[in-house]
């Protein structure tokens, strides 16, 4: 048997928070939303209905900055806990189209179809792409009919390519990338929409007079010593098709449970405040909330971590990043020791915070053979048991104590 | 220094001293044994300084005096003497002559002043002490060594835990991922103490347990930071961790959800059968039990897949825990009796084995907790 050609599909649920709030009160379908903060409140935009991204609002933008663009709409504020449900709902109809389904993030799923063609084969099929097309719509139909919420798909022979092309077919469409279009079909794009060139890589290409990614492949050819080669060569790989199949002979073209993946890169949580905080139980319950998170999702990761970050932002803009390396740990007790420590480090002038992350890094996979639990506090059931609550109820369903008290004043 | 002693009694002591002298130790001395003649006894002693051995054998002395010889070399030499008297001599420079009674077999050996030879502790004579079966000794070593952990940097996970209670003996002993606990019961024990075996001490009692036979008792003492044990005629020496055991009654579950009751030898070759495919890194199977049935499992990316399946008696929901098999193995090879009792509670939950049946007798005194793997 032939190896089969890559065929990765991005799926993308639109404006995922606003379709969300939407289905759950349907007088807001057709205005438009803001979700992120209310009005007047500090702290970013995670979803903007299509009616007001026509006037530049984009998710990541100061609420400030949606507020001045858009001061008509409807501010939301974002309601953590309500939209796991959907994404997981949306997560399990996937599974039922390819046993390889990787979820990216709360609304975007990468679907490996390579070696499915024949499966969906239908005899109205002109070939092997139209038949992926085809199953393509027949998702995005059902998780408009089944779930409610509108969702693109791109397809294409690399995760670059479908994920760009999954931003080409919204709303609610499918875009499909032929093998040997790829070029072609990035060509004309601006340079920032290719995923991994952001804001500041963009500046730098604007400042060099390259505007597309068509522009920057041919100023920078391989092998050149052009400044831009390094982003060029991210982009020629990011969407050689032909390579990606040579590569990946005996692989799918990802792996759902891949251990190396797994313990790659790194966790992070941050959170930007409604108004400055300056006490100290106040940031600690903070931290706490953020230390229960990454290390929840590191369990779910099946990781360790052994370096820890604290990132600490003050009211002034002024920005510290202090790290810890210490033994392997997924626990939130080792964690949250860790970043107090740093943050009596850190937190040293006398200025309230408006910004607090921690991150979790030097990932290694979590040990198989489990640990007497001798010390109290080393007892697995707690964390344990907080992850089954939350495997059947989401995330809010239970939180650690301390974490509840004076988060009144939180956006 | 000039005696004759039987080679036997003499091989018998020096093969006591190889497990205690310390070859690699850099005080040159420990690498030797102590011989010490005196009236018509000839002492045999070795030392690291924390474990001590000395015993003796009759002889007949002509000129008193000790030295220190080389210990495997003295040992390897007399083992090749014919069967008979040893004579041993000691001239200038601590030179050290081994001659056979009755043939020319001769060697000369490099020895240093006994003088130079650490003395090992001694027991205050008011020291309390004990008195057990050598075979309730040897009982609790062989069903708990195997769990003492052998990482030296870990003092008190290294050693096994110690504990004289009212009416018995108990050995504790764990590397953090698995515990073993025995109970014997010694009548007319009041004696109430606790003391930490580093887990040379323990290899070197279940020698010393084995050489003793059926029938011998062994003295235990606690004196200062050392304790004495006389078995059969050897005296041994331990200086105690000084480490805190760590909490292990916590750690015992008090219940075991399930309760899975299987024959020991079918689910220990069963076990081992399986396992031979499991990843050689983490040696994980996963036991699958039904009502009636336990399914063994071991799949690796490496090795491939194996399985098997045990009649058992178990009725309860289904469940299934991963383990590294040769846990399970070392607790099953402890058992002698033909069936144990595996409790399990969730498959992150400790699990528990058991000899035999509960209610039957034995049941309750053995116990070994085994964590999982997660798989």
């Amino acid at each position: 048997m032939g190896n089969p050609a890559p065929r990765t599909c991005c799926l993308d649920l639109d404006t995922f928070f606003v379709s969300v709030e939407r289905l759950l009160d349907p007088s807001l379908v057709g205005k438009p939303v803001v979700v992120g903060g209310r009005k007047g409140e500090r702290g970013v935009v995670t979803a903007a209905s299509y009616e007001v991204r026509a006037l530049g609002v984009r998710s990541g933008m100061p609420m400030y900055e949606a507020v001045r663009r858009a001061p008509h709409a409807i501010f939301l504020p974002t309601r953590h806990g309500i939209y796991g449900p959907y994404a997981r709902s949306v997560r399990a109809l996937l599974d039922d189209f390819t046993p390889r389904v990787q979820t990216a993030s709360i609304d975007e799923f990468f679907l490996d179809f390579g070696g499915c063609e024949r499966l969906y084969h239908d005899p109205g099929d002109a070939d092997a792409d139209a038949t992926i097309e085809r199953v393509a719509h027949q998702m995005r139909l059902r998780i408009e009919r089944e779930i409610g919420l509108p969702a693109s798909a791109g397809i294409g022979t690399t995760r670059a390519i479908a994920k760009i092309a999954s931003g080409r077919a919204k709303p609610a469409g499918v875009c499909l990338v032929r093998a040997g279009q790829e070029l072609a079909f990035v060509a004309p794009l601006a340079a920032r929409k290719y995923p991994g060139i952001g804001p500041v890589a963009e500046a730098r290409l604007l400042a060099g007079g390259v505007r597309t990614l068509g522009e920057l492949l041919r100023v920078a050819p391989e092998g050149s010593h052009h400044p831009f080669v390094g982003l060029a060569d991210m982009v020629r790989h990011g969407i050689d098709g032909a390579r990606a199949a040579a590569l990946g002979r005996d692989r799918p073209a990802f792996q759902e449970h891949d251990p190396e993946g797994a313990t790659a890169g790194s966790i992070s949580n941050e959170r930007t405040f409604a108004r400055d905080v300056r006490d100290r139980r106040g940031v600690e319950a903070q931290l706490l909330a953020l230390v229960e998170r990454v290390c929840w999702r590191a369990r779910r990761r099946g990781v360790r971590a052994r370096t820890v970050t604290l990132k600490l932002r003050y009211a002034d803009f002024a920005t510290l990043l202090r790290s810890r390396t210490i033994p392997a740990t997924c626990r939130d007790a080792d964690v949250q020791r860790a970043v107090q420590e740093l943050l009596a480090r850190a937190w040293t002038r006398p200025l309230g915070l408006r910004l607090l992350g921690v991150a979790l890094s030097n990932l290694v996979a979590a040990e198989t053979q489990l640990a007497l639990p001798f010390a109290a506090h080393e007892r697995p059931d707690e964390g344990r048991a907080i992850d089954a609550v939350r495997e059947r109820f989401g995330y809010d369903a239970i939180r650690r104590g301390r974490v509840g008290a004076g988060t009144s004043w939180l956006a | 220094m000039d005696l004759v002693a039987p080679k036997k009694h003499l091989v018998r002591l020096l093969a006591r001293c190889q497990g205690v002298a310390d070859k690699r130790s850099t005080m040159p001395v420990l690498a030797n044994v102590l011989l010490t003649a005196e009236g018509n006894v000839l002492h045999v002693a070795a030392t690291d300084l924390f474990l001590g051995v000395r015993g003796s054998t009759e002889a007949m002395v002509s000129r008193a005096g000790s030295v220190a010889v080389p210990a495997r070399d003295v040992f390897e030499r007399v083992k090749a003497m014919p069967e008979g008297p040893i004579h041993i001599s000691v001239g200038d420079g601590s030179a050290t002559t081994l001659k056979a009674g009755g043939s020319a077999r001769r060697y000369t050996l490099h020895g240093m002043p006994g003088s130079d030879f650490p003395a090992l502790p001694q027991p205050s004579p008011d020291a309390p002490q004990i008195e057990v079966p050598v075979a309730t000794l040897a009982r609790l070593i062989a069903k708990t060594h195997f769990s003492i952990s052998a990482d030296e940097t870990r003092a008190h996970l290294n050693s096994a835990l110690f504990e004289c209670l009212a009416g018995r003996v108990r050995m504790v002993t764990t590397d953090g991922h698995r515990l073993s606990k025995i109970d014997v019961m010694v009548e007319g024990l009041s004696e109430k103490s606790a003391m930490l075996l580093p887990l040379k001490a323990i290899l070197e009692l279940r020698r010393l347990c084995e050489e003793a036979g059926e029938g011998a008792t062994v003295q235990i003492a606690q004196s200062g930071p050392n304790a004495f044990f006389t078995i059969a005629g050897i005296h041994f020496s331990v200086k105690l961790v000084d480490a805190q055991f760590p909490p292990y009654e916590a750690v015992i579950p008090a219940v075991t959800n399930r309760a899975v009751r299987a024959p020991r030898l079918a689910l220990s070759e069963a076990l081992r059968a399986v396992s031979l495919a499991a990843s050689d890194r983490t040696g994980g199977i996963k036991l699958a039990v039904s009502p009636g049935s336990l399914k063994i499992t071991s799949e690796s990316p490496e090795s491939g897949v194996g399985f098997d399946e045990l009649a058992v008696d178990y009725t309860g929901p289904e469940i299934s825990v991963g383990f590294n098999a040769r846990y399970l193995l070392d607790v099953l090879a402890a058992i002698d009796e033909d069936e144990v009792t595996l409790g399990l509670s969730g498959e992150l939950d400790p699990a528990v084995l058991r000899p035999g049946t509960e209610g039957a007798a034995g049941h309750g005194d053995y116990i070994a907790v085994v964590m999982p793997m997660r798989i």
